[in-house]
C-alpha cells in the first residue's frame, strides 16, 4: 500500500471519517476536529503507522494533508 | 493481574546509577517491569548498577547513556527505550544535580547547569515520551521534585526554583495528557540518604533529623516505593499530584 493511501487511512481513523474528503479541505484548524488536540492524536497515529518519531519542526509544519504527505514521504520513502 | 505487577511494562529511569534512581529501577524490576537505566555517561557507578541488576533480573535490564538535558539526545534515549520492548509505559524523571550557594555567590554556570539537568530535562523527556505512551493510551510519568521545591530552603535558590518548576510542569502535563491516558505526578522527597547529602557536617545532619517528625533519615527505597505506587495500576485514577516522601519533615 502506498504512503499516500496509508496516510489517508490514518486521517480517516483519527478524524472518524467514512471517506477522505478533498485534500484541499484537510487543513489544520479549518477541518472539523483538526485542532491542537486532534493534531497530537494525528501525530501519534502517524508515528505508529510509519514507526517513526517526528521532529518538532515537522509537527509544527504539518498544516495540511499535502504537507503531511511530503513530510512522511521524506522520512519513510515514497512507498 | 495484581495491580502492583508490572510484567510486560517498560520503564525508563533517568539518573539511575545510584541513590533514588537506582532504588527505583530495582523496585520496578522487582515488580516485573523491563527497565532502561540512564546516566549522562557510562560511569563506573552506572556500569556497576547495570551489572548488579542484570545479575538479579537477567533479560529485563538495559542501559542507554546520554544527556537528558540535551533534546537531541533525549529523542535517541526515549526512542531507544521504546524500541527495546516496543512500548514505553513508565518514565521516571530522576536525573538531577545539587549546587548549594548563597544568594550573590551563585555562578551563571551553576544556574544554567542546574536548570538544564533538573528542569529542562523533564520538559524534553515528557515531550518525547508522551506521544509514545499515547499510542497505547496508557502511561505514567513520575517526576522527582523535592521538599525544597515546595517550601524552599536557605542556600538553595536555584535548586528550589528548578524543583518548583518540575511541579509546575507536572501539573500542566497532567491536565494536557489525561485525555490520552497518560498520568503525570511528582514526588517531593525530603531528607534522603543519597550522595547529595554526603558533604553535610554531623551538626547539620543532626539538625535535619530533628526537623523530621518520624525522627529518621529517609532511604532511597522509601522513595522508590512511592514511585512504584504511581507507576502501577494502584494509582490509575491519580494524576496531577505532588506526594511528599519526607517522614513529616518541616523546613
Amino acid at each position: 500500500m502506498s504512503v499516500e493511501k496509508r496516510l489517508g487511512n490514518v486521517f480517516r481513523e483519527v478524524f472518524e471519517l467514512n471517506d477522505l474528503p478533498e485534500r484541499s479541505e484537510l487543513i489544520y484548524n479549518q477541518f472539523p476536529k483538526w485542532n491542537s488536540l486532534g493534531h497530537m492524536s494525528l501525530v501519534a497515529a502517524i508515528e505508529t503507522e510509519f514507526d517513526c518519531i517526528l521532529e518538532t519542526d515537522d509537527i509544527l509544519a504539518m498544516s495540511s494533508f499535502q504537507r503531511a504527505l511530503e513530510i512522511v514521504s521524506r522520512i519513510h520513502g515514497p512507498s | 493481574m495484581v495491580p502492583l505487577d508490572l510484567s510486560n511494562r517498560s520503564a525508563l529511569v533517568t539518573g539511575s546509577s545510584r541513590g533514588i534512581g537506582y532504588a527505583t529501577a530495582a523496585r520496578l524490576l522487582d515488580a516485573g517491569a523491563t527497565v532502561v537505566l540512564n546516566g549522562r555517561t557510562m560511569t563506573e557507578s552506572l556500569e556497576t548498577a547495570h551489572r548488579t541488576l542484570v545479575a538479579e533480573h537477567p533479560g529485563r535490564v538495559h542501559v542507554i547513556e546520554g544527556d537528558v538535558a540535551d533534546p537531541v539526545q533525549v529523542k535517541r534515549i526515549v526512542r531507544g527505550a521504546f524500541d527495546i520492548a516496543k512500548r514505553l509505559d513508565i518514565l521516571v524523571n530522576n536525573a538531577g544535580v545539587l549546587r548549594d550557594a548563597l544568594i550573590g555567590m551563585i555562578s551563571e554556570a551553576d544556574v544554567e547547569e542546574t536548570l538544564r539537568v533538573n528542569l529542562m530535562s523533564v520538559i524534553h523527556t515528557t515531550q518525547a515520551a508522551a506521544r509514545l505512551m499515547a499510542r497505547g493510551k496508557n502511561g505514567s510519568i513520575i517526576n522527582v521534585s523535592s521538599i525544597i521545591g515546595r517550601y524552599g530552603n536557605r542556600g538553595q535558590l536555584v535548586y528550589g526554583a528548578s524543583k518548583a518548576g518540575i511541579i509546575g510542569a507536572t501539573l500542566s502535563a497532567a491536565k494536557e495528557l489525561a485525555a490520552q491516558g497518560v498520568r503525570v505526578n511528582a514526588i517531593a522527597p525530603g531528607y534522603i540518604r543519597t550522595a547529595m547529602i554526603e558533604h553535610l557536617s554531623p551538626e547539620v545532619h543532626g539538625q535535619r533529623i530533628s526537623s523530621i517528625a518520624m525522627g529518621r533519615i529517609g532511604e532511597p527505597r522509601d522513595v522508590a516505593d512511592v514511585v512504584l505506587f504511581l507507576a502501577s495500576d494502584l494509582s490509575s485514577y491519580v494524576t496531577g499530584q505532588v506526594i511528599g516522601v519526607d517522614g513529616g519533615m518541616v523546613i
